[in-house]
């Protein structure tokens, strides 16, 4: 075989394989036909997807909305008071708990002597 | 076209389509035989409908290609072997698959199918469209979905690398 093979030569080759392939190959024969598969066309599986999520949808709507049971509780039974509540009362609470208003000095000196007085009282008390 | 008429432009074709089916499963018998009943199958019941817009023949050979490739895929992802060794029509063959002992042929047929073997998945369509099975460039474009530039670059390239092989190799 030369370098200088034409496309003749080629061609002749595929021939003899063409012939030789041909010699063997087997005689056609109708294709059996195969059970038919039961298709589901997509826009049908479309809509069967879509009922599927409407209807989990309401579904979950529906269970959503119904209020859970609410047991109702009388606010009365929830206070309680600590056996050691007093403790929690320190003198001048009162005195604590109020806010002062600049530039008022009246009142507030008068509750301060106030507050005062009272916790002398209350030594006094302790101590008798 | 009615399902009679099918038939008959099957049967007509039916031997050329053997020797592409061949082709395209590496000279595979087997496969090939799988690959052309399942060609006919989709053909015949609508699942590949001929459009009259180029010869029946081209169009036939383009449904077999295709099919020839799905089973390629499929059969690769079955085996799950290493993906490398399961060849599609486009890629070299597996390192050991021999077609050209799968058949019998003579001297000439043997050199020149293994020659074939060596060439790129695309030269070796192309040549055996134009010179098995007598198509012209733009036909065989057609059967293999490219440009008609494409496949003219494919013929040429794979002309000349055939004729290295059979040349220069001499006892392949």
């Amino acid at each position: 075989m030369t370098q200088d093979m034409n496309d003749n030569d080629l061609r002749d080759r595929f021939r003899v394989l063409q012939s030789e392939v041909e010699r063997t190959a087997p005689p056609y024969r109708r294709p059996a036909n195969r059970p038919a598969r039961v298709r589901l066309a997509p826009a049908w599986l479309a809509a069967a997807a879509l009922a599927t999520l409407v209807a989990g949808a309401v579904w979950i709507a529906t269970r959503n909305g119904t209020p859970p049971p609410q047991t109702l509780v009388g606010l009365d039974a929830t206070w309680w008071v600590t056996p050691t509540d007093f403790l929690l009362t320190t003198p001048g609470t009162d005195l604590l708990r109020s806010v002062p208003t600049l530039g008022v000095t009246e009142g507030a000196a008068d509750d301060a002597s106030q507050a005062v007085n009272d916790t002398a009282e209350l030594t006094e008390r302790t101590r008798s | 076209m009615h399902r009679p008429d099918l038939e008959a432009e099957l049967e007509r074709h039916h031997r050329a389509a053997f020797g592409w089916a061949l082709s395209c499963c590496g000279w595979d018998r087997t496969q090939a035989e799988d690959v052309l009943q399942t060609s006919y199958l989709k053909v015949l019941e609508g699942r590949a409908t001929f459009g009259g817009r180029s010869a029946f023949r081209t169009w036939l050979f383009g449904v077999i290609r295709r099919t020839a490739l799905e089973q390629s895929r499929r059969r690769a992802l079955l085996r799950l072997v290493p993906l490398g060794t399961v060849a599609g029509p486009n890629e070299p063959r597996a390192a050991g698959h021999d077609p050209v002992a799968a058949l019998e042929h003579g001297e000439t047929t043997r050199q020149l199918m293994a020659a074939l073997e060596f060439l790129p998945g695309r030269q070796r369509e192309v040549l055996h469209l134009v010179f098995y099975e007598d198509m012209s460039i733009s036909q065989a474009a057609e059967v293999l979905g490219l440009g008609v530039g494409t496949v003219r670059t494919h013929y040429e390239r794979g002309k000349r690398r055939l004729r290295e092989l059979l040349g220069g190799r001499g006892e392949l």
